[in-house]
């Protein structure tokens, strides 16, 4: 296998991860921004969950019929991809959704004070002001 | 029984701020309640290092995954206390308590219904303080520096008016802060397989230092430089820190930005144990430099503001490259001077916003012409404000001559003389800080208007307050031999 | 702005690919990640607690103690955002219960079609939300995706009929002491470790209490314990949030 083809899904993740980057640094509008910014955090979550791959792996569950057909095999670790990233990422992607629904609350109340979202017209508001 | 205080440390704040969100906005009630199960944490926090103190570095496996065999990864997550550790937790719930305290006078004014919110987030800030202190896993800390995060972002946004953008800007330097230091674990995890600090400082001494590491260690150290308000990155701070309610600010000023600074030492000293000195020597000298040009961006942003509290929140800019300078020194009197200089300028920080509730509530303004007669409504504060000047000044026996002379003499050794002049710089600029506000509070008398001669008893108590945090400080000083010899040297490993 | 922008992206996202580099190839069977502490928990963790999903076993056993800080953060999040957002309660939200229904009623056009069709799928979803969390030791599920199922679940409700419809029957002194009470089962659960004398979180302290059931099982029925807390908060939470949002925090009026 070629170099390019073992390590291409990375480049995935840091396209993404520039994405959301920049969106989150030049966008003026603050909800384009807080988009860019879970966009950014995503490329994250990408990463980490292709840590986990193993080829020719299941998912980290085990097959399991209740007891009734007495005890299971013991499993083999290369059956099973690695579930630790999994379990990482669940806990990112609440932190993701718990940032946003902040952020939201906040866009929210600067958008009553200002009447806009746009962050140029907000500072030339608070400028004038 | 005394290894499960380290657990209790962090979850009875915990707990505290799940049942205050319960609790009705009553103030005298929230008062009490809070104050006591301060006093109780404070109470858990000194036997939490008593321990350790008697009893040596105290690691505490979470759900009871112990290391079987001894030499095994550590399936579970992984709380250690040592002593420095424990001097930490100590100094964040006495800092935690004065703050509350300071802070129950401007909840009439700035909290109202919204205090079993305020406070729950208050506890919960605690809580995660004191998780990211005793936490020996790199992804709990993350999880740690997110619930901070997200509880900073709660306690300055309500603040209302401008509070709010400068939140907005807050949540988004601080996300990107946390992703990078997440990106620098999952670089970690990748090369290593592991999680656990100590695990992951085994594992990484046994490798060659493959540029992943180097990334690794870039990565959380950009993340957590976002998190610590250096000067290029530090445009967040300053406008959060000044327009969140006073009572917000007493708490979260003087730890934040600290603790991201403990974690950088945790970083530097305990996961990558021996290495940076060794092979990243260019890179130590253009951080020092980044600090040394901090300290002096920081000094003359303060100077130019005429907001108090603003004045005072650049200064933590400022401060924030002393202790990231030291850090970097690649000299252990600099990692010494530092940590005792973290401590000292959690003391300080504390006072000035504790300084800036007695001057709000004395006078009813906060910029630098309302302090005008201020030394007639409250002389406590003034001698506050003083006291605390000659700290950040350092004016011998303070701790702040303390801390900068261990800074100094480890940037001298090392040889970064550019970090010694930026020093002597900025004690230069804080002189002329601190003198512009105590003249025109002690030598600009107001004429008393008629029917105005009422003192305001909240401002005289908060300026007692802080008169007596501000004296801690020249009592920290005056024990800060034992302090850097017993709690600070040997936890230092460089 | 925008030059700084692509800078910074350019520049991190060089930086990353260029380490990328020094990555193992993806999905090797051999790479740090998978080898070290990953063939441990998935080789041991099922004869340990008796939970097939590795996931959850994981999760909610191993690194329990960060996934209690998970459900904290939800928690804080909902908290936080009722500080920023939620109104005091003033005169006319008192009578919210009785005669502000019936006014939203009249006022706003109905949809027979699209009530109905809520109404059908409601007992369903909640059915579902709940075997999600059952089931999670067995299948893909858990707590947090059962608490956003049965969040929707309110939600739907929500946007099919009207926001006081639903808060008439859901009520904020309802659903926020519940979003307390989630996290509280969570630490409580711990908390009761301790005090049986193993370590926090230790759910093998717990078997002071059930005698007749094997170590492993024990940890597995506490699994489902601290999981049931936690759907019961991300639920709540997630509709909490959602009121808040949609009425600009005086949760009369949404969407």
């Amino acid at each position: 296998m070629s170099f390019f083809e073992s390590h291409f899904i990375y480049g995935f993740f840091v396209a993404l991860l520039m994405i959301g980057l920049y969106g989150a640094i030049a966008k003026v509008n603050l909800v384009k921004k807080l988009i860019g910014l879970s966009i950014f955090q995503t490329a994250i979550i990408l990463f980490y969950v292709s840590i986990g791959k193993k080829d020719g792996a299941d998912i980290p569950i085990l097959p399991y019929d209740h007891g009734h057909s007495g005890h299971m095999l013991a499993p083999m670790a290369e059956q099973y991809i690695n579930p630790v990233p999994h379990v990482l990422m669940l806990t990112a992607i609440v932190v993701g959704v718990a940032t946003v629904g902040v952020a939201l609350a906040v866009i929210q109340r600067i958008y009553a004070e200002y009447g806009t979202v746009e962050e140029d017209l907000i500072l030339e508001k608070i400028a004038n002001s | 029984m005394s290894d499960q205080l380290i657990i209790l440390v962090i979850v009875w704040p915990l707990l505290t701020g799940v049942v205050t969100s319960l609790l009705p906005a009553n103030k005298r009630l929230m008062t009490l309640w809070g104050s006591l199960n301060l006093v109780a944490l404070n109470g858990l926090a000194a036997a939490l290092l008593l321990r350790v103190v008697s009893q040596g570095t105290l690691i505490y496996t979470v759900s009871g995954w112990n290391r079987d065999p001894a030499d095994a990864l550590s399936l579970g997550i992984e709380l250690k206390a040592n002593i420095f550790c424990g001097f930490l937790s100590c100094l964040i719930a006495a800092v935690a308590l004065v703050g509350f305290l300071g802070g129950v006078c401007t909840w009439d004014r700035q909290v109202g219904h919204r205090l079993p919110h305020f406070l729950a987030l208050f506890f919960l800030l605690v809580a995660a303080f004191q998780g990211l202190c005793l936490s020996n896993d790199a992804f709990n800390l993350y999880v740690m520096l997110e619930i901070s995060s997200l509880a900073t972002y709660g306690l300055i946004a309500f603040g209302g008016g401008r509070a709010y953008l400068a939140t907005f800007h807050y949540i988004v330097m601080g996300t990107i802060g946390a992703s990078f230091y997440l990106i620098g674990v999952g670089y970690l995890y990748i090369k290593t397989g592991t999680l656990n600090i100590t695990d992951l400082a085994d594992s990484i001494a046994s490798q060659q230092l493959s540029k992943a590491f180097v990334l690794a260690l870039a990565f959380l150290v950009t993340g957590l430089l976002l998190k610590m308000a250096v000067f290029p990155l530090h445009f967040w701070l300053p406008n959060a820190y000044t327009y969140a309610p006073d009572a917000t600010s007493v708490l979260v000023a003087p730890l934040s930005t600290k603790l991201a600074v403990f974690l950088m030492f945790r970083i530097l000293d305990d996961l990558f144990i021996g290495v940076i000195p060794k092979s990243l020597v260019s890179w130590s000298w253009a951080v020092v430099f980044l600090a040394s040009f901090g300290i002096l961006a920081g000094t003359s942003l303060s100077l130019a503001q005429r907001d108090l509290k603003k004045i005072f929140s650049c200064l933590i800019v400022a401060e924030a490259g002393y202790m990231l300078g030291g850090l970097w020194l690649s000299d252990s009197r600099g990692t010494i001077g530092a940590l005792f200089h973290l401590v000292n300028d959690a003391v300080a920080t504390l006072a000035l916003f504790l300084v800036v509730i007695a001057v709000q509530q004395s006078v009813g303004g906060r910029n630098l012409h309302d302090v005008k007669g201020l030394f007639q409504r409250s002389p406590l504060t003034v001698l506050a404000l003083i006291l605390v000047s000659f700290n950040l000044i350092g004016v011998p026996p303070s701790a702040g001559f303390f801390s900068k002379a261990t800074l100094l003499t480890g940037a001298v050794a090392s040889g970064h003389y550019q970090f010694v002049v930026a020093l002597l710089l900025a004690s230069l600029g804080n002189l002329v800080i601190f003198f512009r506000i105590i003249e025109v509070a002690y030598f600009n008398p107001i004429v008393a208007e008629e029917g105005e001669s009422a003192l305001s008893l909240d401002g005289q108590r908060a300026g007692a307050l802080a008169a007596a945090v501000a004296a801690s400080l020249y009592l920290i000083g005056l024990s800060s031999y034992n302090i850097m010899e017993t709690f600070i040297k040997p936890v230092v490993s460089l | 702005m925008r030059g700084l922008a692509i800078l910074c992206a350019i520049v991190v996202g060089g930086i990353l690919l260029w380490g990328s580099t020094d990555f193992p190839a993806w999905g090797r069977l051999d790479s740090p990640a998978s080898v070290n502490l990953s063939d441990q928990y998935i080789e041991h963790a099922f004869e340990e607690t008796h939970v097939p999903n590795l996931v959850s076993a994981i999760l909610a056993d191993y690194r329990n103690y960060d996934t209690m800080f998970e459900t904290t953060v939800v928690f804080t999040a909902c908290t936080a955002i009722f500080l920023i957002l939620r109104l005091p309660l003033g005169p006319l939200a008192r009578h919210r219960n009785t005669t502000h229904v019936q006014a939203a009623r009249q006022r706003l056009p109905r949809d027979p079609i699209l009530e109905m069709a809520c109404r059908v799928l409601f007992p369903p979803t909640h059915l579902f939300g709940l075997y999600v969390l059952t089931h999670g030791h067995y299948s893909p599920g858990g707590g947090f995706q059962a608490g956003v199922i049965l969040g929707a679940s309110f939600i739907l409700l929500a946007i099919g009929f009207d926001l006081r419809a639903i808060l008439a029957r859901f009520p904020e002194g309802l659903f926020v002491p519940m979003t307390a009470l989630g996290v509280l089962l969570y630490i409580g659960t711990g908390v009761l470790c301790l005090v049986l004398g193993g370590n926090f979180l230790d759910y093998e302290a717990l078997r002071v209490l059930a005698p007749g059931i094997s170590k492993e099982m024990i940890r597995s029925h506490g699994i489902l314990i601290v999981e049931s807390g936690v759907t019961l908060t991300v639920g709540s939470v997630i509709f909490a949030i959602y009121a808040n949002l949609v009425s600009r925090g005086n949760q009369m009026e949404g969407l």
